[in-house]
């Protein structure tokens, strides 16, 4: 016996109302494409009494602080005076905005008008979905895609679904994906307050793909829309396979593995960059007189491996929360998992960020 | 001679201890009167005490006793307490229990059941005769509305669609169609067999689809030949009882009923068909049951309109595809109905209980979609997660804020305990607590040193309660002082177990429809204690369930599932403070007990619903601070509350509960069938 009747809230005028976005762009030394990006996110189609844009700004040197005082005053700017990464800095994004979504953006990128409205709209068609990502194609060669979402390989790495293919409509469907490319993302705020945020332990690189897995494993949708498309400048190269940059790749495959793997991958992952480790610096140790590069490497992987042994217990501890509050099954994370050999090498996020 | 001595010496301690204790002793009575009446209680305690000596010595003496204590020594050597060896000797003991556990538990996974001995006995009892039968045959209704049941078939075994055909030419309600709708069967004889049947009755309607066009499409086709006022669906291969047709028909008799959807309990017949068995007694509808699983399942009868309305199954949920039905029908009800009769018998094939297990997981994630969908199209911000089992679902409404939560902890004495309790509570990830601590005659010195190590925490506020203990009066004050928008009636022998406890229930606290939440309470040897309340069950109220161990899933998936219960124990209760007022909150003639199944009649009285959910789990070490009620003062108090609650409350007493089928015996807490007739 029930009066209790949905046909009113079917079509709740609540739902109406425009959601309030929170536009948050890391900044560390981008001033050369602030004008651009900030411009092309004010020509939005979305009212701008609806959305705010937060520039969290990492203690940046080439006076992009003052640049947008002067001429951007409607960005609310967070200065947090020191290079926190991507991860921390994005988490100081969070607790200033008050948006009901948090989008997330590069400073070297450029949106068209449509971006935040196509992205609302998607992540409204369901609650369950908590991450939206759009296609993302290279500023210098329009043609070129830099990600369409992110997968997971099958050996703990991430990489950008069809990472410098030529977009011939491949990529044009609406859907399910791992994970969300951090250039540009759409999340939920409640599913930030359920899953946590980015994991600044991490300082940088992997971060937005461990997050996408502690989304997947709470049962959170993260879908692909490619009806708008953000055009990325890419011009963190510079850091491409440096030092820092394999450091922290190799290292973070591990960390986020043992985080949310399931046991087998985990232990898999880990003992693949530590056996990878290991050769490298036997290599550079018989062969480091002849070849100074080699003695470079093993240093680095030196390193990761120290790192990586002082991390484990306190990943090891996170994994324990992570895996007994999960919602899915093991088995769940199979049709997620790309096989390596089908992918070339090309770890997504050293794309991201101009450093 | 030895327990006279023993009574010499606790005889001062002992007799003060009864006059402080009891402030209720009856003040007015004369000296020699109280005298008279603590001799007698002295008497009594002498007796009791001799008792106990007696069986001690009798422990002391025996050999098992005797071989303990040898072996104690040496095993408190290897094994010292609290360090790593007796660590390790546990965790591996509770590793052999859980292996243990978990082998046995695969035989029965409903827990305490005791359904099938007296099925055959309930039938006769409850069921129509072949008189009866005869009798409803010549009932005339005034409103007779023809009823279409829609019936896809493929394949199917000839006995069966046989028995099927028959048992729907049997009602003893004429006016019905049978629309059947053929997936190109391959085999011949099946197709002549319908041919046949639709060529002796007019009313068996008949369509030979060109392709099969599974489930969900070949139910579509033989919808769309259904020109009845009602609809109901029945499987090729299962039976309906002969006076299906009438129950549903009784029940749409008044006038401008708004009635919309019906549904009866159902049970199990063998591949033969001859022997009935595990009925499924159902409960009455609720929202946040029909959210966790499809327990609607069958005999269920929708009006033509709504089902028009919804246009159907749709593809893309195969295996669930009824779920997914159900769901939006019921979104467009504006009344659905139980009928607590076995109108429709469901065939289990030796074949179909061995299944694939992924056409099993293909049917859960369809189910979930299912469900995530209806939660999108009412915009409860709810996302369909997995339950605790294959099959189950449950909703999960996340927030962005959560809002402050008032514990409201009525203690005396206990300083352990409620430090236990406190010390768990604060485990939880919840972001915003406040602790209100209603301090009750506490007379031992520990307690109040945990009061002054706890005021530091500006969490926590500390009450003094001085009048004698009132559980309503004391939580009425409490609930006054507290500034959080949920309030959490909490008693202090609790522990948590989960560190989202909290959130589990804030998160259906917080909806708009609801009155008061009930967490799954679990006594120390992890048997449950508390998953809902049932009205008139052991009299006033009863734990349906009890003591079933943790990790089955109950009767009807009563302890696995999110559900509509009409009562939650005021063990561990949260509520909004709006509602608690808007209800004045406790009834403060009901001091001690059934002060909570009040408050939450009084709750589903204002039209909010109370739910239970098995996602927040506790700990309950019942009644240590109290005692037992055995003096009679308090025998005295609890019959006078008895009597006022049944005054009351006495329709809703006498109707029954709505959430438990009157089909079960209420006069035992273990799910049995009933033995009288309804």
């Amino acid at each position: 016996m029930t009066q209790n009747n949905y046909q009113s809230t079917v079509n709740n005028p609540e739902s109406a109302i425009m959601p309030f976005i929170s536009v948050i762009i890391v900044n560390y030394n981008g001033l050369r494409f602030l004008q651009n990006c900030l411009a092309s996110l004010q020509k939005q189609n979305y009212p701008s009494s609806r959305y705010e844009i937060i520039l969290v700004d990492n203690g940046s040197t080439d006076g992009s602080i003052s640049f947008i005082r002067n001429n951007w005053t409607e960005v609310r700017i967070i200065d947090a005076q020191k290079n926190l990464g991507f991860a921390a800095g994005n988490n100081l994004g969070f607790e200033y905005a008050k948006g009901d979504f948090f989008a997330l953006l590069n400073n070297d990128t450029e949106v068209p008008e449509n971006w935040i409205s196509v992205l609302v709209d998607t992540i409204l068609e369901s609650y369950s979905i908590g991450l939206v990502t759009c296609k993302i194609l290279f500023h210098a060669d329009r043609q070129i895609i830099n990600s369409t979402g992110l997968q997971l390989l099958n050996d703990g790495r991430g990489s950008d679904r069809g990472f410098r293919e030529k977009d011939l409509g491949q990529y044009n469907k609406k859907e399910d994906v791992f994970g969300a490319c951090g250039a540009s993302m759409l999340l939920r705020k409640e599913m930030l307050v359920d899953i946590g945020n980015f994991d600044d332990r991490l300082f940088m690189y992997y971060e937005d793909l461990d997050l996408a897995w502690r989304a997947k494993l709470q049962n959170w949708r993260c879908v692909y829309t490619p009806e708008t498309v953000v055009y990325h400048i890419h011009c963190g190269s510079s850091g491409e396979w440096s030092d820092f940059f394999t450091f922290h790749v190799e290292r973070n495959r591990a960390l986020i593995s043992i985080k949310n793997a399931p046991i087998g991958m985990a232990f898999r992952c880990f003992s693949i960059v530590t056996l990878k480790s290991s050769i490298r610096i036997i290599q550079g140790i018989v062969f480091g007189m002849v070849h100074r590069e080699k003695l470079k490497i093993a240093k680095t992987y030196f390193k990761v491996l120290v790192s990586l042994f002082f991390n484990l217990p306190k990943f090891i501890k996170t994994r324990y929360t992570i895996q007994k509050g999960r919602k899915t099954s093991r088995g769940d994370l199979k049709k997620w998992l790309v096989n390596k050999s089908k992918s070339t090498e090309n770890p997504s996020p050293e794309l991201r960020r101009c450093a | 001679m030895e327990a006279k001595k023993y009574h010499e010496e606790v005889l001062p301690s002992s007799s003060f201890k009864i006059v402080s204790e009891d402030p209720h002793f009856p003040q007015g009575e004369t000296s020699s009167d109280y005298l008279q009446f603590l001799h007698s209680c002295l008497a009594q305690k002498d007796h009791e005490l001799l008792q106990l000596r007696l069986q001690l010595q009798k422990i002391d003496n025996h050999l098992g006793w005797k071989i303990l204590n040898k072996l104690t020594p040496p095993f408190k050597a290897l094994f010292p307490p609290a360090s790593f060896q007796s660590k390790m000797l546990t965790a591996s003991l509770r590793l052999l229990k859980n292996t243990w556990n978990f082998i046995t538990s695969r035989k029965s996974q409903l827990g305490n059941v005791e359904l099938y001995a007296n099925y055959k006995n309930w039938i006769s009892l409850n069921e129509p005769d072949s008189s009866q039968l005869l009798q409803q045959r010549k009932h005339l209704f005034t409103y007779k509305p023809k009823i279409s049941i829609v019936t896809p078939t493929w394949n199917t075994p000839t006995h069966c669609l046989r028995e099927m055909i028959d048992s729907v030419l049997a009602q003893t309600y004429a006016n019905w169609e049978l629309c059947i709708a053929d997936g190109n069967s391959s085999s011949e004889q099946t197709k002549k067999i319908l041919a046949d049947y639709a060529r002796e009755d007019s009313r068996i309607r008949l369509v030979f689809l060109d392709e099969n066009l599974g489930i969900a499409g070949n139910s579509n086709a033989a919808l769309h030949l259904a020109s009845g006022d009602f609809i109901t669906l029945l499987d090729h291969d299962d039976t309906l009882a002969p006076f299906a047709l009438h129950e549903v028909v009784a029940q749409l008799q008044q006038p401008d009923t708004t009635i919309d959807i019906l549904y009866s309990d159902e049970d199990f017949i063998n591949a033969t068909g001859k022997k009935r068995f595990s009925p499924t007694f159902k409960p009455s509808f609720g929202w946040d049951t029909i959210r966790s699983h499809n327990f609607i399942c069958h005999l269920l009868v929708f009006r033509n309109e709504i089902l028009k309305k919804t246009g159907g199954f749709r593809k893309g949920f195969d295996g669930s595809q009824d779920y997914d039905l159900v769901l939006r029908a019921c979104e467009l009800a504006r009344e659905i109905i139980h009928i607590p009769k076995v109108l429709y018998h469901w065939r289990v094939h030796p074949a179909s209980t061995a299944g694939n297990p992924n056409a099993k997981n293909y049917a859960h994630d369809a189910g979930r979609k299912a469900l995530q969908e209806h939660l999108d199209r009412c915009n409860l911000h709810g996302q369909a997660s997995n339950g605790l089992a294959t099959g189950l679902y449950q909703a999960i409404y996340h927030r962005s804020e959560w809002p402050l939560i008032s514990i409201i902890i009525p203690s005396k004495d206990q300083a352990i305990t409620l430090q236990t309790c406190i010390d768990s509570i604060l485990k939880d990830n919840y972001p915003n607590l406040e602790f209100l601590i209603l301090e009750n005659n506490s007379t031992e010195n520990e307690t109040f040193q945990l009061y002054e190590t706890l005021k530091q925490d500006s969490r926590f506020k500390i009450i003094n309660w001085t009048k004698p203990f009132s559980y309503a009066a004391i939580n009425n004050y409490g609930a006054k002082l507290a500034n959080g928008e949920l309030l959490l009636f909490l008693n202090n022998d609790i522990e948590s177990l989960k560190k989202d406890n909290l959130f589990r229930l804030a998160e259906h606290a917080l909806r708009p429809e609801t009155g008061a939440v009930g967490a799954a309470l679990f006594y120390p040897d992890n048997t449950i204690q508390h998953a809902g309340v049932v009205l008139a069950m052991t009299g006033i109220a009863g734990h349906a369930l009890r003591h079933t161990p943790k990790g089955k899933l109950g009767y009807g998936f009563r302890m696995a599932t999110i559900k509509n219960v009409s009562c939650v124990t005021g063990a561990c209760l949260m509520m909004k403070q709006k509602t608690f007022e808007e209800v004045n909150g406790f009834d403060e003639n009901l001091a001690i007990a059934f002060n909570d199944i009040d408050l939450c009649l009084k709750v589903r009285e204002k039209g909010y619903t109370v739910v239970w959910t098995p996602h927040a789990e506790f700990t309950h070490f019942e009644s240590k601070t109290r005692g037992p009620e055995d003096t009679p003062e308090k025998i005295t108090r609890f019959q006078k509350e008895i009597s006022y609650f049944k005054s009351k409350w006495n329709d809703q007493l006498l109707a029954g509960d709505e959430f438990y089928s009157p089909n079960l015996n209420p006069d035992s807490e273990t799910p049995s069938i009933r033995t009288t007739k309804i």
